[in-house]
């Protein structure tokens, strides 16, 4: 027989128990609050009907209790089945049997009994668990809970009656169902602790395979001997087209284009056989064959791991390139196209950003002399050193302007600078804003203008000379109409004279008049003689003939000719010639050079003073002399003196000289001197000093040649 | 001071020997009194003694420009009744700007008509 009080001791210290590890569980698990008055109304129910207090109120309130107990727990349960258990797991138990045998009881191993109980319990659950095929553990505890639980309060209803066998029957229910009440929290907490951290790992392996699948780049995992183990089939398919059954287990070298392979082998020194575990990543870009022959440019990483079996692994992720790469090619073809232009450009480009040069090209090393690396290294004050000082300071004020951003920018700018060797040249500078790595600076154009500007100058010169000979060509024109006007004016006033004369004038009234009208026509035409001369010098049409000639005979001519001069200048002539001397000269021109020179000497020479003429005759020269006591010539004269229109004006200076001439003489004399290869010279000691005039013939020049 | 002045018809300034020559005969031919000077310097010399009626001047001299007698001439009352008129080759049109500016008589352009020195001698006729 069984002592029952023992076993309902028993019962209820086994309640108890559930009851405090269910309050321990629900600390943790706070969401099990609905089981906690399950968990203290079924003990204190349990107590209340069999801890042999025989009262009837006792009993049915013990009952009560008991079965509000039951009923709350299957209320929670379902609370909790909607309310969380659902979210993870969706089924539910179907079919489900649970085998329970009843055996003979003996008191002596009820203990035993108990502990094989739930030895039993736990092998149940495990199997309903694996009938319910890796459905809910707590699904599988639920339903034997919900069973034990009908079979005791059936067992309980039923014992009241009586009935042989039923308290035993009754009794074996209520263990069990104290059982499965004790083990529920347990299941609970197993559960938390292993099942959902392997779903957990289970929903993550998931994650990572969905990723790898449909991601957008080749994953692969190669082995140590580089065999592919693993690879992302959809992307495979996609970018190269092979499937798994194609790759795997072949070497992933098979692939690679021979010389990246080569390349890739070298760089890292790797082994072809296999790789050794190694730290960090690895990133190359390499040429990989389509299944359809073609390369495809891919960039991989790859990092090395240790797997489960203790071998090292890589798992590679690769990229196509191609049309990276593409893009890559044409940006560098247009780089470089663009770092031709400005390399072997005639144009000096500059970037100038924070008052120092970050690009200089080549071209304007050259133009500076200075290399590259002189000129980077270079401030932008330093620059001031090697600018002309004339140009600094516009220099320093345009470097103002740009930095305080009055200007933007600059054009046709130009100045000075020496360069390396000292050589100064003429530059012009164009310069704008622009964004250079992300800062302002600005981008400078530099010409070398040296030759322009030289040109420039030479245009400009060549100008003013145009512009002085436009004056001076309006100037003669002007000189040349006064000159002819004057003579024409004393002719032009004796002529209306005679005309207005009679016959009964006498010959004495009108003589006058004819001899100044005579004079006036003698200077016209020397004057358009020597204007003749002139025009025929400029345009060089003056051509001379030569003739060997007797140089003394031409004197004498030429000093018959003037003798009336000097009488009526009262001037004595005294001509000293030696041996006979013969030059070739053009015998029409040259005594024009004597009577001119020796006809100044007359009128320049007061009456009463002396004229000289020599000729002297050396082993280079023959020199014809010309000395008078006249009235000299200053510096200034001297310098005037065979220029066109150089008249010496003696007005006003008390001199008693003739002023006649329009001061052509000189000047073609000394063209047609120097046309015969000589030279005349002239010597004064200054006023009243005298003059002394040499034509000096030169006998080595030979005028045929 | 005073200074003892000879009125003159007649004062010739001009560089040009023959114009020169020529006026001074035509001059003393019609029964008229004429002095002469080559510069404007000599010309000053003569007008500190003499007084004349007609001055004809030259505008290119060898020393001045021939117009700049005019200012010292005008300065001084003894001369307020002089006429100044221009003999000269420049053209007539600058001849006249100067005559303008400097306040001259008359322009006489050579080579002149002998009309207009005989224009000269009425004038005096009437004074």
């Amino acid at each position: 027989m069984l002592d029952e009080s023992f076993l309902n001791l028993q019962i209820t210290l086994l309640l108890t128990l559930g009851t405090i590890i269910f309050i321990f569980v629900s600390f943790k698990r706070r969401d099990l609050i609905a089981y906690l008055p399950s968990y203290i109304f079924v003990p204190i129910g349990y107590l209340f009907v069999y801890l042999q207090i025989y009262d009837i109120t006792f009993r049915l309130l013990g009952n009560f209790l008991f079965l509000l107990g039951v009923l709350v727990f299957i209320f929670a349960i379902y609370y909790e089945y909607f309310k969380t258990i659902k979210k993870i797991h969706r089924a539910t138990p179907k079919n489900s049997k649970i085998l329970v045998s009843l055996s003979p009881i003996t008191s002596l191993i009820i203990g035993i009994q108990t502990f094989f109980a739930i030895l039993i319990l736990i092998a149940i659950i495990m199997l309903i668990k694996l009938f319910l095929m890796e459905r809910s553990t707590i699904h599988a505890s639920l339903i034997l809970f919900l069973t034990s639980a009908l079979l005791t309060a059936v067992s309980t209803i039923l014992s009241s009656f009586q009935l042989p066998g039923m308290w035993e029957f009754s009794f074996v229910a209520t263990i069990l169902f104290s059982a499965s009440y004790f083990m529920f929290p347990i299941i609970i907490f197993l559960e938390e602790k292993l099942v959902k951290s392997k779903i957990k790992v289970k929903e993550s392996e998931e994650k990572y395979r969905l990723i790898s699948e449909n991601a957008n780049d080749l994953i692969a995992i190669l082995n140590d001997k580089y065999e592919y183990e693993y690879i992302n089939e959809q992307a495979y398919l996609k970018f190269l087209g092979y499937s798994k059954d194609q790759l795997i287990g072949k070497k992933v070298w098979d692939l690679v284009h021979p010389e990246d392979f080569e390349r890739i082998m070298s760089s890292q020194q790797l082994s072809v056989d296999g790789f050794q575990a190694v730290e960090g990543e690895d990133k190359a870009e390499l040429r990989i064959k389509h299944k359809n022959g073609t390369y495809l440019w891919m960039e991989y990483t790859g990092k090395v791991f240790i797997n489960s079996e203790g071998n090292p692994n890589v798992i590679t992720i690769t990229r196509d390139i191609t049309e990276r790469k593409k893009a890559e090619e044409e940006l560098k073809e247009s780089e470089e196209k663009f770092r031709t232009i400005t390399e072997q450009s005639f144009i000096g480009v500059i970037i100038e950003q924070d008052f120092m040069l970050k690009y200089v090209n080549q071209q304007f090393s050259i133009i500076l002399g200075y290399t590259s690396e002189e000129i980077l290294s270079w401030r932008l004050s330093d620059f001031y050193e090697i600018i002309h000082p004339d140009d600094v300071i516009r220099f320093k004020k345009m470097i103002e302007d740009m930095s305080t951003g009055m200007l933007d920018n600059i054009t046709n700018f130009q100045f000075r600078l020496y360069k390396k060797t000292g050589e100064i040249i003429w530059l012009e500078l164009f310069s704008r804003k622009i964004t250079y790595k992300n800062g302002s600076a600005n981008l400078v154009f530099i010409l070398d203008i040296t030759e322009k500007r030289e040109a420039e100058q030479l245009i400009l010169e060549e100008n003013k000379k145009l512009v002085e000979l436009d004056n001076l060509r309006k100037d003669l024109i002007t000189r040349i109409s006064h000159e002819l006007r004057t003579p024409l004016t004393s002719m032009y006033a004796a002529s209306q004279i005679l005309l207005r004369s009679n016959k009964e004038d006498s010959i004495e009234k009108i003589l006058p008049y004819i001899e100044i009208s005579h004079h006036g026509s003698i200077r016209l035409k020397e004057l358009i003689e020597n204007l003749l001369d002139t025009s025929r010098i400029e345009n060089k049409k003056f051509e001379l003939r030569y003739s060997n000639e007797n140089i003394n005979a031409i004197i004498n001519d030429c000093v018959k000719e003037l003798n009336y001069l000097a009488d009526n200048r009262q001037v004595t002539l005294n001509v000293n010639l030696t041996t006979e001397v013969y030059f070739k000269l053009d015998k029409n021109r040259f005594p024009q050079v004597l009577i001119n020179t020796l006809s100044n000497a007359l009128k320049n020479t007061p009456p009463k003073g002396m004229v000289y003429l020599n000729l002297n005759e050396t082993n280079e020269y023959i020199d014809i002399i010309i000395k008078d006591t006249g009235v000299g010539l200053t510096g200034e004269e001297q310098k005037k003196l065979f220029q066109k229109f150089g008249k010496i004006e003696r007005y006003g200076m008390d001199l008693d000289v003739d002023i006649e001439g329009a001061g052509l003489g000189l000047y073609i004399s000394k063209e047609i001197v120097e046309l015969h290869g000589g030279q005349i010279l002239v010597e004064s000691e200054g006023r009243h000093k005298g003059s002394t005039f040499i034509i000096r013939l030169n006998k080595g020049v030979d005028k045929f040649q | 001071m005073e200074k003892n002045y000879t009125k003159i018809d007649f004062l010739i300034i001009e560089d040009d020997f023959d114009t020169v020559n020529f006026l001074k005969i035509f001059i003393k031919d019609q029964g008229y009194t004429c002095k002469h000077a080559g510069s404007v310097k000599k010309g000053l010399e003569i007008l500190n003694n003499n007084i004349p009626s007609i001055i004809l001047l030259d505008l290119l001299l060898p020393d001045q420009k021939g117009h700049e007698i005019i200012k010292p001439i005008k300065a001084n009352l003894l001369f307020s009744d002089v006429l100044i008129y221009f003999l000269t080759a420049i053209p007539r049109s600058e001849a006249l700007e100067i005559m303008e500016k400097y306040g001259a008589n008359g322009v006489i352009s050579k080579p002149f008509n002998l009309e207009e020195i005989d224009s000269l001698f009425k004038i005096l006729e009437k004074k």
